[in-house]
C-alpha cells in the first residue's frame, strides 16, 4: 500500500511529494483523493506548501 | 510544480442519490477553481459504480460553466469507443465553451465489458485508439478533412467547431505499458501516468519515456507529465492509513469486478495494473 497510495498527515504528505520530485522527476501531481477530508487537507494544507 | 485533481464519480455501495455524487464533485471543482489547482481531470468509465461518468465532455461543459480559470482535463476520453469525428467535435466544443481551457487526455481503455458493449474487438482496440487520435488531431487542424483508411473515409469534410486553442488543445496520452509509452514517445506526445504503479514502476516508466522521446528526436524539456497518485490525508497517521486501506479495498473491488473478468481470465498483459492482481498479489498491499 505504501508504494501506491500516498498517505499520512499533511506534513508527511509534503515530505512524500518532495521525495517523489527527487525520485521520479514529479513535476505535475495528479491527485486522486480517497476521502473528502483528504481533498480538503490537500487543498488547504498540502498544496500551499508544495506548489 | 503543478497540482491537478483526478476526479472520479464513485458511487460505492450505491449509497445516497447518484445526483449527490455529481453535486459534491461540482462543489469540489469550484474549490479547485478558487484555489491553486491547475486543472480538474475527469475520468471516463462505463457500466460501473467505481466511477459513474460515461461522458467527461458533458461534465466538462458543466465544470467550465461553474469555473473561471481552472483547466478542464479529460483523464481520459476513451478514444477507441468513439467515432473519431464525434470525439473531435465534442472536445473542440468544450474547448470553445470553456474559453480554451481544455487539456485533452486520451486513452485506449482496458475494460473488456466496455469494448464488448461498444462493439470494439479488444484485439483492434489499440489500432482504433491510435487512428482516433490521428483523426481528431487532423479534424482540429485541417480546414477540411480528407482521410482514408480501412475504417474511415472522409473527403473534404469541414469538421466544426475547431478548438479555440491553436493549433489545438494540449494533448496527453494515457500510457501505462511499455508499448504505449513507446508509441506516445515516438509521436512526441506527452503522457499521463497511471495511479496504480508503484513508486519504483513510476520511475522506471518515466525514464523509459524520456529515453524513447530522445530517440525519436523530441525534447523532454518543459513538458508537464501528470503522475496520478491515490492520496489519503488525515489529521493523524492512523486515520490516514485507515482511509488508504479503504481506498485500496475500493480499488481492488473495482478491478476484480465483472467489467474486468475477461482480462483476468484471458489476457493478463492488457494493463499494467490488472496482471499484478491476476498474479495473486495485491498491488496495494506492498
Amino acid at each position: 500500500m505504501d508504494h501506491v497510495i500516498l498517505h499520512g498527515t499533511p506534513h508527511e504528505l509534503v515530505d512524500r511529494i518532495a521525495a517523489l520530485r527527487e525520485e521520479v522527476g514529479l513535476n505535475y501531481l495528479l491527485a486522486a483523493p480517497l476521502s473528502r477530508e483528504s481533498f480538503r487537507l490537500l487543498a488547504d494544507e498540502v498544496l500551499p506548501r508544495v506548489a | 510544480m503543478k497540482f491537478g485533481i483526478l476526479q472520479f464519480f464513485s458511487w460505492p455501495g450505491r449509497h445516497g442519490p447518484l445526483e449527490d455524487v455529481y453535486a459534491r464533485a461540482l462543489e469540489r471543482i469550484g474549490i479547485m477553481d478558487r484555489g491553486g489547482f491547475d486543472a480538474v481531470w475527469l475520468a471516463e468509465h462505463h457500466f460501473t459504480t467505481y466511477s459513474v461518468c460515461p461522458s467527461v465532455h458533458m461534465v466538462g461543459v458543466l465544470a467550465a460553466a461553474r469555473t473561471k480559470r481552472l483547466r478542464i482535463g479529460t483523464a481520459v476520453s476513451l478514444a477507441a469507443l468513439y467515432h473519431p469525428l464525434r470525439l473531435a467535435e465534442e472536445v473542440a466544443l468544450l474547448d470553445v465553451i470553456s474559453g480554451g481551457r481544455v487539456n485533452w487526455g486520451a486513452g485506449r481503455g482496458f475494460a473488456p465489458l466496455e469494448f464488448e458493449a461498444f462493439g470494439v474487438p479488444p484485439a483492434e482496440s489499440t489500432e482504433r485508439f491510435r487512428e482516433a487520435v490521428d483523426i481528431v488531431l487532423q479534424a482540429w487542424t485541417q480546414e477540411r478533412l480528407t482521410y482514408a483508411s480501412a475504417n474511415y473515409r472522409f473527403d473534404g469534410l469541414e469538421v466544426l467547431p475547431k478548438p479555440l486553442q491553436k493549433p489545438h488543445p494540449p494533448v496527453w496520452m494515457a500510457a501505462t505499458s511499455a508499448p504505449a509509452i513507446d508509441w506516445a514517445a515516438s509521436r512526441g506526445f506527452s503522457i499521463l501516468m497511471d495511479p496504480h504503479a508503484t513508486t519504483t514502476e513510476l520511475g522506471e516508466k518515466r525514464r523509459l519515456y524520456a529515453r524513447r522521446l530522445a530517440e525519436a528526436g523530441f525534447s523532454d524539456a518543459g513538458r508537464d507529465i501528470p503522475m496520478a497518485r491515490l492520496i489519503a490525508v488525515a489529521k493523524t497517521k492512523a486515520e490516514a492509513t485507515e482511509v488508504a486501506r479503504r481506498g485500496a479495498q475500493w480499488l481492488l473491488s473495482a478491478y476484480a469486478g465483472p467489467g474486468h473478468a475477461k482480462v483476468l481470465q484471458t489476457n493478463p498483459e492488457k494493463t499494467m495494473q490488472v496482471p499484478t492482481i491476476n498474479h495473486g498479489e495485491d498491488p496495494l498491499g506492498r
